[in-house]
């Protein structure tokens, strides 16, 4: 009898380990297709004629140097994402941005090694390169690209150094991502389901100087690039 | 009960204000002003498409006027500018694009030219080219300045055991993006791309 109760609790634990394991690989299956639905959107709609995949990791970021996006043209999307992304258009923002790098590094000679190095030589240029071509992926695609300034807001910290280091402030970032869809996509701008958003407030908050700045270009028809802060 | 109905007032009252400043907004005055009572069409998504077919074929473009990233000829971003077809263009013997046909284009992202070599680069897209939707056509193409990377990497690496002279690699610059009338740059289409 005893040697039947133990079989028994050993099945029943090996069940219940299966049963756990399964509900977390579903989990992990819906995230990974989630991701892969709007990352191949993104390369079909703009017509990406180049190989990028990519992968969901239930891990947390870890800053290396390494940088898979450019040199494996592999974009990771680490679990803790999901903290800023509360729609497709988020999620969009943060998958084109990652394609327009990954994109860029096949451009160039001996097959985009070059292009890679540049763009870890001058992050600051290539991060706004690629905003920029992110919201017109975006558009493209059919995703709101102001989408793309709600999750800056959210996820980008204002790094007091950043102005001397490899990125630019996210404040930055955001000016130049709303002059681009103010010249080119005003449509997006002028019927924005966004404006009743917390984050799009906020941003239009903290942006007061900034678009005060756009203003004075736009009405005196200037051509120059703005200095955002 | 007249306590019980003051009581009822000042909460009601309260409510009220609340909510009132919860729809309290930063308006954007950019957009009230300047783009208020215009009327701007939804950008069409690329969302139907069928890349089955290999068939391409190539459109050889030139500018009329030169541009460039920076200095005299200068252009910026959202400028449309003018190209010509340089040669005729045939798809199964059949002429569908005539030498000297106009296309127009848009600058759509200027790089400025960078330290470590890195050069100026022009995109452009948002081709209109007669009888071709933009759908069948492979966009965008750029020009690039003088890539000095490649020559300044294997220096820099050269002089690394002799600090600091590694470092000063790192301030040559690379070259404008610059396109000239004579340039020839090369756009593909492929008919039967829906």
């Amino acid at each position: 009898m005893k040697k039947t109760l133990t079989i028994l609790a050993i099945i029943l634990i090996g069940t219940v380990s299966f049963a756990v394991d399964d509900a977390t690989l579903k989990k992990e299956q819906s995230c990974q297709n989630y991701i892969n639905e709007i990352g191949v959107k993104i390369l079909n709609a703009n017509k990406i004629d180049k190989h990028i995949v990519f992968t969901y990791d239930k891990g947390e970021y870890k800053k290396t140097i390494n940088d898979p996006a450019i040199t494996k043209r592999q974009i990771i999307f680490y679990n803790e994402y999901f903290k800023y992304i509360d729609n497709d258009d988020e999620m969009a923002a943060f998958l084109a941005h990652q394609i327009s790098r990954a994109a860029k590094s096949y451009s160039g000679e001996w097959g985009g090694l070059v292009s890679s190095a540049q763009i870890k030589f001058a992050p600051k240029k290539y991060e706004i390169f690629a905003d920029k071509r992110a919201v017109d992926y975006m558009v493209n695609a059919g995703y709101n690209p102001i989408g793309l300034i709600t999750f800056l807001n959210k996820s980008k910290p204002q790094n007091v150094m950043d102005k001397m280091l490899f990125h630019n402030p996210a404040s930055k970032r955001m000016a130049i991502i709303y002059e681009y869809i103010y010249m080119n996509y005003p449509y997006y701008l002028a019927n924005n389901p966004y404006f009743e958003n917390i984050n799009y407030q906020n941003f239009l908050l903290n942006s007061v100087e900034n678009r005060a700045k756009l203003k004075e270009k736009i009405e005196t028809g200037s051509t120059e690039k703005v200095k955002y802060e | 009960m007249n306590k019980l109905l003051k009581i009822l007032l000042v909460i009601i009252m309260l409510a009220t204000v609340n909510t009132a400043y919860a729809h309290v907004q930063v308006r954007d005055e950019l957009v009230d002003k300047t783009l208020a009572g215009k009327t701007f069409t939804k950008p069409d998504p690329h969302l139907e498409y069928n890349y089955q077919d290999t068939d391409r074929v190539e459109i050889p473009l030139q500018i009329t006027e030169k541009i460039s990233t920076a200095g005299k000829y200068a252009t910026y971003e959202g400028k449309r500018l003018e190209f010509i077809v340089a040669g005729n263009v045939y798809y199964k013997g059949k002429l569908i694009l005539p030498l000297g046909t106009k296309i127009t284009a848009r600058v759509e992202i200027l790089t400025t030219k960078g330290i470590s070599g890195i050069p100026g680069e022009i995109f452009l897209t948002d081709f209109e080219i007669p009888g071709i939707k933009s759908s069948q056509i492979m966009e965008p193409i750029s020009k690039r300045g003088q890539n000095r990377t490649l020559w300044i990497l294997p220096l820099k690496w050269a002089l690394t055991p002799l600090p600091p002279l590694g470092s000063f690699t790192n301030i040559i610059f690379g070259g404008d993006g610059v396109l000239k009338p004579k340039h020839t740059l090369k756009l593909y289409y492929y008919p039967n791309w829906i």
